[in-house]
């Protein structure tokens, strides 16, 4: 390993960009890969930590020390193998994790003497090479089928995560989705210029292949309830069911025409696909559009309606920039593709002629005194309002845990009717588990699959009676996968999973 | 040697490993050794401190071994090894109490825009308003959202361990200071731990 290769890095973004005048007019991928040769010089600056931080921030525990390792010597099949043992969205992950927030970029060693290793982009490099050119072998299933049979409700990245785990314990795994597809808010939520859904279908296939069963169109708590589920398919049940519930407001004028939830926009545009939405719209948005909240989901609503409109959009955000919980990269690709930003300022009243919205009065904002995360909470400057025009807003002000399958079976809720869990993701209702965002709210599609993960665990401990020798995910791989196994190349005569 | 940036903080350690040297490291105090740190075989740290004491590190915390979790103890004194090991320091996922205050490792401060951190230096700060006490009862929603947390920076980390991890603190974390540094090191830049060198 050398650490004389330059950095790929060009001030935060460890990635080329497509060209932002032309990127704005269709949905294609911002990011651009590197070439064979970048990745590899970019492995080689990997420094083999004898105690891989980067790995301790990744919530599935994805050995990125032995994908660099790999990588550096052009063996790719080595690296996707490593890899995909605990990880099977690479793709997805590799493109949508903000790897500089809290993750393997953020831990990784290298930042403290330069740039860290850019590990998404050899990642995804390593995933689209399995994709498109290489196909790999699967993972492998437990020897021993168990007989036993877990029902997933919820095909999102946590549920797909725990499906596969489940699988490989040797357990029958069937996922129970209302929508037609899988993916959750990876396919209803996350736009394609982020995340092309080619992408994403290709690692579902896979997972599905292994013979994980899908039965799409099916509401658990509709048609079909928890208790008949466990009574008469399966042994036991783990709720994977995501966000869903918006936060409700109650501005003035908020009824009116042409005010819409963002996160049913973006369900409407990526749901089925943007061609299909664009033959048959549901959002009348116009030509001036107001974009509010300072999320990740704002920007991704506001640069989908600037590429459908190429109008005006404005995201107007209540705190300075400097609060505002979305990734840096994110806010910088959208100034470039000509999305303009409010700060300090929060509607007070929607006002409409007719029933249809013409304008936004908005407060003037001021930072008060902390709140309870630190953030210093949004004060009224009084006296200070004033007027947008728009055509449409889209309001991004965050969502609740999906609560309907709680609600309706009665199962113990905790803070905004997520669902409550102990240590081991158990639920009120004996036999039933629950994980990802419908547990902890909104988090990542990488956090959702950790937990997914450990979820599934516990699930295959409780079925095989086994629960006194739990040994958890990360210190399996912290006793298993240390740096001599991988150096004698130990790691492939370990059982699965 | 020179803090890179921020206000001035009375305290300064700086541990470091050389490079070939897997398995222990000294820290400094002001440029003078105060201690030395040695890896088991056990996967657990002792800690020596020039004075005489001496404390356990290990990274099994709450029953498990767990990510950015490290917990402190006092070993007994071979002379008396009837005293009881006693925890003095308790990390879980970044977070730890002390002196009836939250505190956080590698937290973003308030006021500062997140990616001013991605390089540089990494910071230790206060979590005045935190609604849990004890590391282990957070629960996990506010596990998962710990990124959005906002402090008051009263400690500050960089560099890597066989350059010597820099560790300045303010007055209110003094008192644990040395097992605070070697926790720093062993959670954020153990690379040096087994670096290799061909
Ligand atoms: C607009 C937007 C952009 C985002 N961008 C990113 C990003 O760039 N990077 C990132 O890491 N994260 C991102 N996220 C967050 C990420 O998508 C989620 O954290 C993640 O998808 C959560 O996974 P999950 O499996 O817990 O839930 P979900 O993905 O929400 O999946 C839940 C699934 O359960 C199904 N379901 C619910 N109830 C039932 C029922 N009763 N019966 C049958 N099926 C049911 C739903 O239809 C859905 O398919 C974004 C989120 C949004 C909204
Ligand atoms: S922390 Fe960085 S340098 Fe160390 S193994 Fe991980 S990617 Fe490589």
């Amino acid at each position: 390993m050398s650490t004389n290769v330059s950095p790929k890095r060009v001030g935060p973004f460890p990635f080329p960009k497509s060209d932002p005048s032309k990127r704005v007019k269709d949905f294609s991928e911002v990011q651009q890969p590197y070439t064979m040769e970048e990745v590899q010089d970019e492995a080689k600056r990997c420094l083999q930590c004898g105690t891989p931080v980067c790995i301790d921030a990744c919530p599935v525990q994805m050995d990125v020390r032995g994908m660099c390792e790999a990588v550096s010597r052009g063996d790719l099949s080595t690296a996707y193998k490593r890899i995909r043992d605990t990880n099977p969205l690479l793709g997805v992950t590799a493109r949508c994790c903000p790897q500089l927030q809290s993750l393997c970029e953020d831990a990784c060693v290298m930042r403290w003497d330069g740039d860290p290793i850019s590990i998404g982009m050899i990642q995804r490099f390593v995933a689209d090479w399995e994709q498109r050119e290489s196909k790999q072998p699967s993972p492998e299933q437990s020897k021993e089928q168990t007989g036993k049979r877990v029902g997933i409700i919820g095909g999102g990245p946590a549920g797909l995560a725990a499906a596969e785990l489940l699988w490989r314990y040797g357990h029958a795994v069937t996922i129970y989705e209302q929508f037609g597809n899988l993916g959750g808010t990876a396919q209803y939520g996350i736009p394609d210029f982020h995340l092309p859904k080619d992408v994403l279908s290709y690692e579902i296939q896979s997972i599905s292949e292994l013979g994980v069963a899908t039965r799409t169109g099916v509401i658990v708590g509709s048609g079909i309830s928890l208790s008949q589920l466990l009574s008469d398919e399966v042994d036991a049940v783990l709720i994977t069911a995501g966000s869903k519930d918006p936060v409700k407001l109650d501005t003035p004028g908020i009824d009116s025409q042409g005010i819409y939830d963002c996160y049913a926009f973006l369900e409407a545009v990526y749901g089925k696909s943007v061609v299909s939405y664009v033959a048959n719209p549901t959002c009348i948005l116009g030509e001036k559009i107001l974009v509010i909240g300072g999320g990740d989901s704002a920007l991704d609503g506001a640069r989908t309606a600037k590429r459908l409109t190429q109008g005006s959009v404005t995201v107007v955000y209540r705190r300075t920039e400097k609060e505002m919980p979305s990734d840096p990269i994110m806010v910088q690709e959208a100034r470039e593709e000509g999305v303009e930003f409010i700060f300090l300022a929060d509607p007070a009243e929607y006002v409409s002629s007719g029933k249809r919205l013409t304008k936004v009065r908005m407060n003037t904002m001021e930072l008060g005194p902390p709140d309870q995360t630190g953030r210093r909470s949004p004060q009224i400057v009084k006296g200070k309002d004033f007027f947008m025009d728009c055509d449409s807003v889209l309001l991004a002000v965050g969502r609740g845990p999906n609560s309907f399958l709680q609600l309706k079976e009665g199962l113990k809720t905790g803070r905004k009717n997520s669902i409550a869990v102990d240590d081991h993701f158990k639920t009120s209702m004996r036999g039933v588990f629950a994980a990802g965002d419908v547990v902890t709210g909104e988090t990542l599609v990488v956090k959702a699959m950790g937990s997914g993960r450990e979820a599934a665990q516990r699930v295959h401990e409780y079925l095989m009676n086994i629960e006194d020798q739990h040994i958890s995910l990360y210190e399996t791989y912290f006793v298993r996968r240390s740096y001599e196994m991988m150096q004698a190349d130990l790691e492939g005569a370990l059982p699965p999973p | 040697m020179n803090r890179p940036r921020g206000i001035a903080m009375p305290v300064e350690y700086s541990v470091k490993s050389e490079l070939g040297q897997f398995s222990s490291a000294k820290v400094f105090r002001d440029r003078v050794v105060v201690a030395t740190i040695q890896r088991e075989l056990t996967g657990d740290t002792l800690l020596f401190s020039s004075g005489g004491d001496s404390w356990r590190l290990s990274q099994r915390v709450d029953g498990e071994y767990r990510p950015f979790s490290i917990i402190v103890k006092t070993t007994s004194p071979r002379s008396n090894s009837m005293s009881v090991a006693r925890e003095i320091l308790k990390i879980r996922d970044h977070l730890f109490f002390h002196n009836r205050k939250m505190y956080m490792l590698s937290n973003v401060p308030e006021g500062r825009m997140q990616h001013h951190i991605h390089k540089g230096p990494k910071y230790i700060c206060r979590l005045d308003n935190f609604p849990f006490e004890d590391p282990s009862e957070v629960d996990s929603e506010t596990r998962s959202r710990l990124r959005r947390f906002r402090g008051v920076p009263v400690g500050e980390i960089s560099g890597i361990g066989h350059d010597g991890h820099r560790v300045w603190l303010e007055n209110e974390l003094l008192d644990i200071g040395l097992p605070l540094s070697a926790s720093a090191f062993l959670l954020y830049t153990t690379a040096s731990w087994k670096i290799r060198t061909n």
